[in-house]
Formats: structure tokens, sequence, C-alpha cells
């Protein structure tokens, strides 16, 4: 029953997105899409075409998957992060400015519970520098969220969700360039092109490179004051918080060779330095201490359709990466937020020995992917991914600390049927996937701490996770969706072996495991000339054991990641989306979520005071609102204009758990109310745009975290030069 | 009459230095050694979702509480209690009416009331020239409003630095500093002429009033089969003597100092006790010790090598409260005692486990004796970083946390050993710590 129809994605309001027909499934590059031009919102006429894209499906499947096209965005200087956090159910809580570390979670279940891929591929093949606050977004056309139901096919042991980056397919040859300057002292340039020589060798180079110095002011921070013989409230400039990122990645290869539709090889290499300024709380403050990420890796991919027989297709990709980091507090001193420094006889994060410490992290992952269809409405995909991961640790300056080495591997078998009926009204998928992990640890100092002392040195766990969906269309203003899946998410390296400045260790932790349920409504009501109006509902449950949760340290003002055994999480989330033409879009979105501890017990074996309370640190009550205005042609036949506003709304929640202790007396994450603008002007289509942009426009004080404030108002421009 | 006849039959006994359980009173008379205080309120700490101490994350609720003996009280803290985890610790000092210690902020020593309203901030002082860290270190009061804080430098042996040992005075009253400075033990050679250069992190502290000395305890961390005692002139802060003792490998407590255990007791003779440990031969496991009482003699500046009160018992000292009349109480774990193992050799009943019970020592005979209630032993407690026992005004307080019952705190005379039963604290909660606040007599 097909039909024509005017593609109007809207993503969160963003404008409406570029329409494209994919030719590849869910965390495939596409490499054919029907328009060989890009084509951005600020010029984007509503294009018919028949049939369905692959975005689209993605959207309108059996899984609960928000599809956020980037290029409506690659003017502004919102970066991956920034963009994912607008997504319904999706929270990033940020530590500070440009580069800091955060923590991201979909549907409430902790950041590291979700898995990042690009392509497919563990984002972490790029090595633990590169990640959603520094990865070029001009190399990327869309992102995949999926929450709570993680398809086999990418080969992800993620309990809580999965972000997939879907590079650019773009083929003909192109160059992007574009710089941004900030406040803060934040720079940032990106370059990205691709080359096909007359012999049809493809050349895709893209560099990227930011800095910030990220002084922002900081409210209400303890100084000395001589004169009131007490610590005062000051706000104060962050000193040292300089943070620098590049990231360079080259790819040569070939399509549509009789032996391969595509083979690329190709190699990336990144470098961070960070300073840090903060412990876990703002209250510790460092002047010296920093962090060195050096990681480069080398890459194949290889694909070809009809490998053996019709309908056949085989992915295969190969990665070893070198992942190196590097913790520097070698000044004995004691600082304080005016700058000033008395010398101390400790280093300032652990507040033990000077330390040069370096963590190496080689990782090789393996992944093949074998896709069957079975005419029109079947098909079948077998994915394996072998994930290999090591810990090297050692010192360069504290004599006490015992190099060690510490492995762990993890095999994801998965195994997807998929099938359609009554012509694409009714969608079924059902996977089953196996969780294979080897650890072998190394490292025993501070066993009290990590639990080395508690584990055995070698060990190998097996677990079986099974998931379904189904998705039936009653028209194209109704659908309903339900999805279930038994998962598995092994410990990620960070919260097994620590990062050697603020996490600590903890070899203790055992694998999460979940039933995530989903069950939603979407549809699309076409008003004609009076617009279009998209929606979509959910509700998801997620019944968790040995759920992990960073918390915060009392012995070092730092962090460790623990099993907080059981867990259920249960909330809902809506999205309502007007758009009028190609020129207004209004969106909003509400998340609200419940996170209760099941514990019955405690640790000791007795009951527990907390059982079915809310589990405290964690935001329950968010939203966003979008308006997206488009001006096309507004000085000559080939310019727009594009003007977007931007509210972001998180209710305030405790630090600690709710019901226990006086009201009065106990700490809060204050409420974040967020406005941000920013206006483009396109002109030679798209060739050249300038983005003007201000963020937290009210320069409201704003925390994800405790006593972690974000910065305040903040203004970019942004120029971008798009040759093609 | 039945009943009084029981009452009588108790009393006998607990003047026979037995420690059974009555609800009879008599009339109280000041135990020499043990401290005296007016307006006498209790602090009692708790935690959720874990136990506190160590590398804790747990949230930590203070109730004040103005008796412990009350044995219908049930005390929660549902909507109650003053939730200090976003500002301090629980390992910390008190005097009189205040908190001391070094906050989570990590920038300066604080004095500190935790009231209803919250953490009340009386004086902050931010280190001048030498920095502590926070929970590691140890302290004496060498008077009334003079504070003395001791800790290792943290260097543990970096390739450019050698450790040292740092001590800050301060007067209580404004927390301000008297004095800062070291002990000069960079360079200190140990017992076999090696030079130690990681000292253990905070050492142990207390203060000998009668010929002004501190009393500090430490140890060599790359050589833990013993440790030092250093005789410190209290006014100069000058290290005057140090000795070697190999009857023990450590002092119960090596990082935290006493700011949540006690691990040293003076009596009325200003005799100073050390709590220590040693693994035991053949253990399976480092966890498996048992320990040694040692003391310092009055004016002394050695131990007394004929005294070790606690030689012949099994199980791992883990807090000592002096009594008065020559008896401590002693926190002990002892799996096997608790009937977890056969032999303590073993490492499974070591760990988090019910393996811990209170006895009284009495350090004349060397004889220990299970502290009892109607005849019955205290239950086995679980946690070993807690102090939930203390001893002010004639009267020690027992706290226990029992696998089958809610926490609650016993209560013993000190003029007649009798024991009854007091409070309780609300079940679902890790009870960590009680601490007496009040005005010195």
């Amino acid at each position: 029953m097909e039909k024509f129809f005017c593609i109007s994605i809207i993503a969160l309001g963003l404008g409406n997105m570029p329409a494209f027909a994919w030719h590849s499934g869910p965390g495939e590059v596409s490499d054919s899409l029907v328009e060989e031009e890009p084509v951005f919102a600020n010029t984007l006429k509503d294009l018919v075409v028949n049939g369905k894209s692959n975005l689209e499906k993605l959207q309108t499947g059996a899984l609960n998957v928000t599809a956020i096209d980037i290029k409506p965005l690659v003017n502004t200087s919102a970066t991956l992060g920034d963009i994912i956090n607008r997504a319904p159910g999706v929270r990033v809580r940020s530590e500070g400015g440009k580069g800091s570390d955060y923590d991201l979670s979909i549907n409430g279940m902790s950041g590291n519970s979700i898995r990042y891929f690009i392509d497919g591929v563990p984002l972490e093949t790029k090595g633990t520098g590169v990640n959603v606050t520094n990865f070029p977004i001009n190399l990327i056309d869309h992102i995949e969220i999926y929450k709570g139901v993680v398809p086999a096919s990418l080969g992800g042991d993620a309990l809580g969700g999965a972000i997939n980056i879907i590079t650019s397919g773009r083929k003909k040859n192109y160059l992007d360039a574009s710089v941004s300057a900030g406040s803060y002292q934040t720079y940032q340039g990106d370059l990205a092109g691709s080359y096909t020589s007359s012999h049809g060798i493809i050349i895709k180079p893209s560099l990227s490179i930011g800095y910030s110095k990220n002084d922002y002011t900081v409210r209400g921070v303890r100084v000395w004051s001589e004169e009131d013989d007490a610590f005062v409230s000051r706000d104060m400039k962050r000193f040292h918080d300089r943070y620098f990122s590049a990231v360079a990645q080259m790819e040569v290869g070939v399509e549509k060779r009789s032996w391969a539709d595509m083979f690329f090889i190709g190699g990336s290499w990144s470098e961070v330095r960070k300073d840090i300024q903060t412990g876990a709380v703002q209250n510790v403050v460092y002047g010296k201490a920093e962090r060195h990420t050096s990681d480069w890796s080398l890459l194949l991919r290889y694909r070809k359709r009809n490998l053996l027989t019709d309908g056949l297709t085989v992915n295969l990709t190969a990665s070893y990466t070198n992942d190196n980091s590097c913790t520097i507090d070698t000044a004995y001193r004691k600082y304080s937020w005016d700058g000033s420094w008395i010398p101390s006889n400790r280093n300032e994060i652990s507040g033990n020995s000077r330390m040069m410490r370096h963590y190496r992290r080689p990782l090789t992952v393996v992944r093949v992917n074998l896709d069957y269809t079975l005419g029109d409405w079947h098909s079948l995909n077998l994915n394996c991914m072998v994930n290999a991961n090591g810990n090297h640790r050692y010192d360069d300056m504290d004599a006490s600390f015992e190099p060690s080495t510490d492995y762990f591997t993890k095999t994801i078998l998965g195994l997807t049927y998929t099938q359609s009926f009554a012509s694409d009204r009714l969608n079924n998928t059902l996977f089953i996937k196996d969780y294979i992990n080897h650890v072998k640890i190394g490292q025993t100092d501070e066993y009290w701490i990590t639990g080395s002392n508690a584990m055995p040195k070698s060990s190998t766990k097996q677990n079986i996770g099974c998931g379904l969906g189904s998705r039936y269309s009653f028209f194209d203003a109704l659908s309903v969706r339900g999805s279930y899946e038994n998962t598995v998410r092994l410990p990620l390296a960070r919260e097994l072996l620590g990062n050697g400045t603020t996490v600590y260790p903890n070899l203790r932790l055992h694998p999460e495991k979940s039933h995530n349920f989903n069950i939603g409504l979407f549809g699309s009501v076409d008003m004609g000339e009076y617009g279009n109006i998209t929606y979509e509902g959910d509700a998801f449950y997620r019944k968790i054991q040995d759920y992990i949760q960073a918390k915060i340290s009392e012995a070092e003002g730092m962090m460790q990641y623990d099993n907080v055994s059981n867990v259920s999480m249960k909330g809902c989330e809506g999205q309502l989306t007007y758009s009028y033409g190609s020129w207004l879009s209004l969106s909003g979105n509400v998340s609200y979520q419940l996170a209760m501890d099941m514990n019955r017990l405690k640790s000791d074996g007795k009951p527990s005071a907390t059982y079915r309370n809310k589990v405290p640190n964690k935001p329950w009550l968010y939203g966003n609102a979008d308006l997206t205005l488009n001006f096309d042609r507004m000085f000559t036949k080939d310019d727009g204009l594009r003007f977007n506003y931007l509210y972001q709304y998180v209710h305030w929640f405790f630090l600690t758990w709710e019901g226990y202790g006086w009201l009065e007396t106990k700490s809060r994450i204050p409420t974040q109310n967020m406005h941000s603008a920013s206006l483009t002007y396109s002109w030679k289509r798209d060739q050249y745009n300038v983005s003007l942009e201000c963020s937290n426009i009210f320069d409201s004080a704003l925390y994800d975290n405790f006593m972690l404030q974000k910065p305040g108002r903040a203004f970019t421009v942004k120029f971008r030069l798009y040759l093609h | 009459m039945k009943k009084s006849l029981i009452y009588g039959i108790a009393s006998l006994a607990m003047l026979a230095g037995a420690t059974a359980c009555s609800d009879s009173k008599d009339d109280p008379k000041d135990v020499a050694g043990t401290p005296q205080v007016n307006d006498l309120h209790f602090d009692i700490f708790v935690t959720l979702d874990g136990a506190g101490g160590m590398n804790s994350q747990s949230s930590i609720l203070v109730l004040s509480v103005n008796s412990l003996e009350d044995k219908d009280a049930v005390y929660d803290f549902v909507n109650a209690g003053t939730d200090i985890t976003a500002s301090l610790y629980e390992e910390s000092i008190t005097k009189g009416e205040y908190y001391y210690m070094i906050p989570r902020s990590k920038d300066c020593f604080g004095k500190y009331q935790i009231t209803p309203e919250g953490v009340k901030t009386i004086q902050e002082r931010p280190f001048a020239k030498n920095t502590f860290k926070d929970r590691r270190y140890c302290h004496a009061w060498t008077g009334d409003n003079t504070l003395v804080i001791l800790g290792s430098n943290g260097d543990n042996g970096s390739k450019s630095d050698k450790g040292e040992i740092l001590w800050t005075k301060y007067d209580t009253r404004n927390l301000s500093i008297i004095g800062e400075g070291d002990l000069g033990l960079n360079g200190f050679k140990g017992k076999d002429g090696k030079e130690v250069v990681y000292f253990s992190t905070s050492g142990l502290a207390r203060y000998r009033a009668s010929d002004n000395v501190i009393v500090y305890a430490f140890q060599d961390k790359s050589d833990e089969t013993s440790f030092y005692v250093a005789f410190i002139d209290a006014d100069t802060m000058k290290v005057k003597n140090i000795v070697n003792e190999d009857r023990a490998e450590f002092m119960a407590g090596t990082a935290y100092g006493e700011l949540l255990q006690n691990k040293m007791m003076v009596d009325e003779n200003d005799n100073i006790y050390i709590a220590c440990n040693s693994e035991m031969p053949d253990a399976e496991s480092y966890t498996c010790q048992y320990g040694s009482l040692l003391r310092i003699n009055n004016g002394q500046y050695d131990f007394d090598k004929s005294f070790n009160a606690y030689s012949g018992h099994e199980g791992k000292l883990v807090t000592i409260d002096y009594l008065g009349s020559g008896k401590c109480l002693c926190y002990i774990q002892d799996p096997k005692y608790c009937g977890l193992v056969a032999s303590n050799t073993e490492k499974a009943g070591w760990g988090s486990n019910y393996n811990c019970y209170y006895a009284v020592l009495d350090m004349a005979s060397n004889s220990l004796e299970p502290v009892k209630c109607n005849g019955v032993n205290l239950p086995y407690c679980l946690g070993t970083f807690a102090q939930r026992s203390l001893v002010v005004n004639n009267k020690a307080y027992i706290g226990v946390n029992p696998e089958h019952s809610a926490p609650c705190i016993y209560v013993m005379d000190l003029n007649t050993w009798e024991v009854t039963k007091g409070s309780t604290i609300a079940d679902g909660y890790t009870f960590d710590m009680i601490r007496y606040l009040g005005s010195d007599k």
C-alpha cells in the first residue's frame, strides 16, 4: 500500500529534516542516498518521494528509537552531547564546561549503561579521548537513540539503551570547514572532506581541533577572608580548566567493486589535554593537576552484498586502538578558588605522593555482521562482536605504586529475525544475544576499595539475553508499539578499572541485568494548509539487578561505581511537534522517571530503610521546548535565515535519600531553567553559513551535579564553508 | 517480692564483678579515669544504603537525643536527623559541644555543631603551612582548649621526596594556629638501621598530662612486623625518645587516628594503653588477626614489657574504652567465638559478618568476660569500622548491631556493673556511631 507522502521528519523540533532514502539497515553506513546533494533545513522544501525512508522506518519501527538529524545543526556550535541532551528521555549531566566529563542517561539508566557506537562499531575504538563532547559533528549524518531495547545487530551489551552515530555517506567531492569562537576563550575548528580520484580511490580526511579556557564564573565558592576571619562566599573565575582536543582521521578505500561494495582502511589519532579544576564537588579545588589522553587507531571496513547467495550481505569491521592516558599530579600545592596556593605535602587529587600515572588500554574490536533477506518481508541478522581490552598501569613518580596489567574480553553474539505483515502494518522483531566476558586482574593496591583481594585473578562468565518488539499501524495518525528485552550489561573499563584520577576501580562489580519493557503510540496528523502535528508517547519499565551507579566516595572526594543491586525504573515521556510548512516548527517534550530501590535487605542481611524509596541524585522530571523559524530567500533566491530558541528544564532533586533526615538539612541539586537561542544565515545554497548563538541567556547558575556549576551565559559565532 | 529478690541477686553478682542485667539503681559516684560532663546528650550516627567510615559512600544522618537509657524509645530517621552527607564526615573529634574535623571541602580544619537546622560552622581555619588529608590524622588534647593534630605528609615513597610526620596545634576557642611543624622524622632510621620513608598515614596519639608528653604511635609501612612510639614534648613538639615495639605487628588503627574509633585509653594513673593486632601465624589471609593490649606506664618512655593484658585471648581488638577499676570494654572481632569458623586462621569467618562481640577485660587478672544482660551474652555484631560504645558519667553505653533484631544500646553502670537494655535504633539503618556532647565538669 504505497502512497506518496511528504517526508517531514521533525527531529525534536529542530526543524524539518532533510529527506533521505536509505538502503542500509540500522547501524550501517548509508551508501546510497536518494539525494546526492545534501540539503539543509533552512533551504529544504518538502520532498515528495515514493515510500518511507529508512530513517523514518527506524523511528516508526517496533523499537523505541529517536532519530535525530544532525545536518540542520551543523551550522551551530552545538556538540553532539548538546544535541542528544534535547531528546526525550535523555539527560546529559555535565560536570562543567567544554570538554568536561559527563554522564549520559536514557530513561533514567546510568550513563554508563548506555553504549555508544559509530556506524555500528563501539565508539571506544576511537580511543577514550573521543566522545560526544568532541566528536566532529560535520562528519555525522544522524544519530539513533535506542531506549531500553537495543537491536542485536549493534552487538552491544547496553542495559539502558544505545546511541549509534551514523556518519555521512556523502560521496561526491566536498570540503566542509568551519571555525567558531566563543565566550570563555572557546575556539573550535573542523575540517572534513572527501575526494575521489579518477581511479575511483576515495580519500576521506577530517580534522577537528577545539580549545577552551573554560574560565567562566562559578557562584558562591569558598574563599578565605582575613577580614572576616572566615570563609566567605564569592563568585570566582575558574582558573585551571583549559581543554584542548585534536581529533584527526583518514580513510582510503574504494566502492562498488566486484569484490566489495565498500572497502576502507584508515586510521585516527586524537590528543586531549585537560586541566583538572575540581574534585567531585567544586569546594575541592585543584590548580595544577592535568589529564592527558593520546590515542591512535587503525580501522578496516568491508561490505559485500549478495556474497554467496542473493540477499546475503556481509559487513566486517576490525580495529585496533592504542589508548593512552596519563594523570599528572606532581605539584605539592593546596589551591584556593582565588588562585592562591600554599605549599603542600601531598598531591592534589588523592592526597598522596607525586603522581604521574599512566594507563595504557589497548583495544581490539572485531565485528562480523551477516544479514540475510528472505523476500520482502523477512530477514535474519547474525552479529558477532569481539572486544578485547587491556589495562596496563604504571607510575613514573610514585615508587609505592605497583604496576599492574588487567585484561578483559567480551564476546557478544546476536541473532535477529525480523518480519513484516499486512503491507508492513505489522512489524515484528525477535532477537537473542549471548554475552561472554573474561577478566584477568593484576592490580592489588587499595584492595579495600577495589575489592581485588576478593576476586579470582582470572574468570569467564556467560549470560544469555533475548528480546522482541512489535509495531502495528492502524493508520498514519495512530500506531502502537511494544518491545521487551532481557538484557545484560558488562561493566565498562572505566567502571571496573577506574580512570586513574577521579574514579576508583571496583573489581567487585557484577554485570547489570535488566528486564526492559516499552510501550508507546505515535502518529502524524496532516492538517493540510494548517500544518502538521506529530506526536509520540512512550511508557517504560525497567527491572534492574546489580544496577551500577556512580557514587561520590567519602574517602577522597572521588567517585566509584558500585552495584546498587535491585532497582526498578518506570516512567513515561512524550513529545509533540507542530510544523507549519517549512518555516515554523514548535516542539516540546517531557520526561518523567522514577527509580526505586528494590532491595529489601541491606548487605548485612537486615531490612533496608531505603526499600521502595526513590534512588537519590537522579533527575526525575525534565523537558525541552524548541521553536525554529526558517526564512528562505531573504535577500537572494538561494539564501536562508534560521532562528532557534531552546528552553530546557530540569526539576530539582535530592542528593541523598528522600524522606530521611530533616528536610531543611538535606542537600538538593536545584532546578535548572536554561534558555538558548541561535540565528543562522546561509547563502549560496549553504556554501556559506554564519551562526550567532547565546546559551544560558539569563546567566543562571546551572547544576547537573551537586556543587559542580556549569557555564554561565556564553556567546558563540561560527562560520562554516561547505564546498560541494 | 520475687522481683526484688531477682534484683538483689543481680546486684550481688555485679558487686562480684560480673556483668549481669538489672533495673536497680545505686547512688552514682564518679568512676576514676572516666569522663564526667554536664548537660549530657548524645548524637546517634546512622548511614543509609551501607556502612559509614572507610571509603563509604553512604548518606549520613545524625540524631541528637537526651538519653540512651529509655528502653521504650525507638529512634527513627524518617524525616528526622541532620543530613551531614554533603559537608561533614563521621570521622571527627568531639569535645564539649563541638565537632572538630577537616570537612569535605578539605581546605581547612573546622569547628562545627550539628543541629536540627543543619551543620553550623563555628569557626574554620585554612591550612597555613601544613596540609593534612581529610580523615587521615590523629589528635591529642594537650589542654582544655589546645588540640594537636598529627599525620604523615602523604609522601609514601615518591622518587623525589621522603616521608615526614606533620603537626599543627590549635587553640580551639577560635581555631587559631598556635604552632605547626614536623617531628623531624625525615631520615629516621628504624630498628634495623634502615631509613623509614613511608610512614603510616595517621598513627595514634594521646596526651600524658603527668609529664606533658604526647605519645605518638606510628609504623613503617614498608616493614609491618613492628611499630614505633615517639614521646613528644607537648610544648616544644620535640621528639624526646622513640622506641620500637615488636610484640605486636601494628596498632589497631594506623590510618584514621581515633577520629571514629577508640584505639587508645588512659587510666586514672595516667598509664596509656594501645590496642594492637598481629597477623595470625599460618592464617589464610592477612585479615586473620589476634590482638594485644600494651601499656606505657606513667612517666616511662618505653612499653611495660611485662604487660600484655590481652595475652592468650583470641580475636582482633577493634575498639577499647577504659571503664575504671583497671577494666576496659573491648569490642572484639572473633569469628571462632561467634561460631562462624572452627579456627580463626580460616579467612571465611572474617570480613563483613556477625563476628564481633563486647567483653570486659580485667587487666589485672587478664580475664575476659563477655558483656551479658540478664545472664545472656549481648548479641554478636557486624561492623569493624564503627564506634557504638562510649563511657561517660559513670556509665558505659554499648551499642549493638545484631543480626536478628534492631540495633539497640545497652547501658552498663560502672558503679554496680549492672547492664540494662536501653534505647533502640529503628531497623533499616546501619548504626555506626554514638558520641556524647556536653560541658566538661
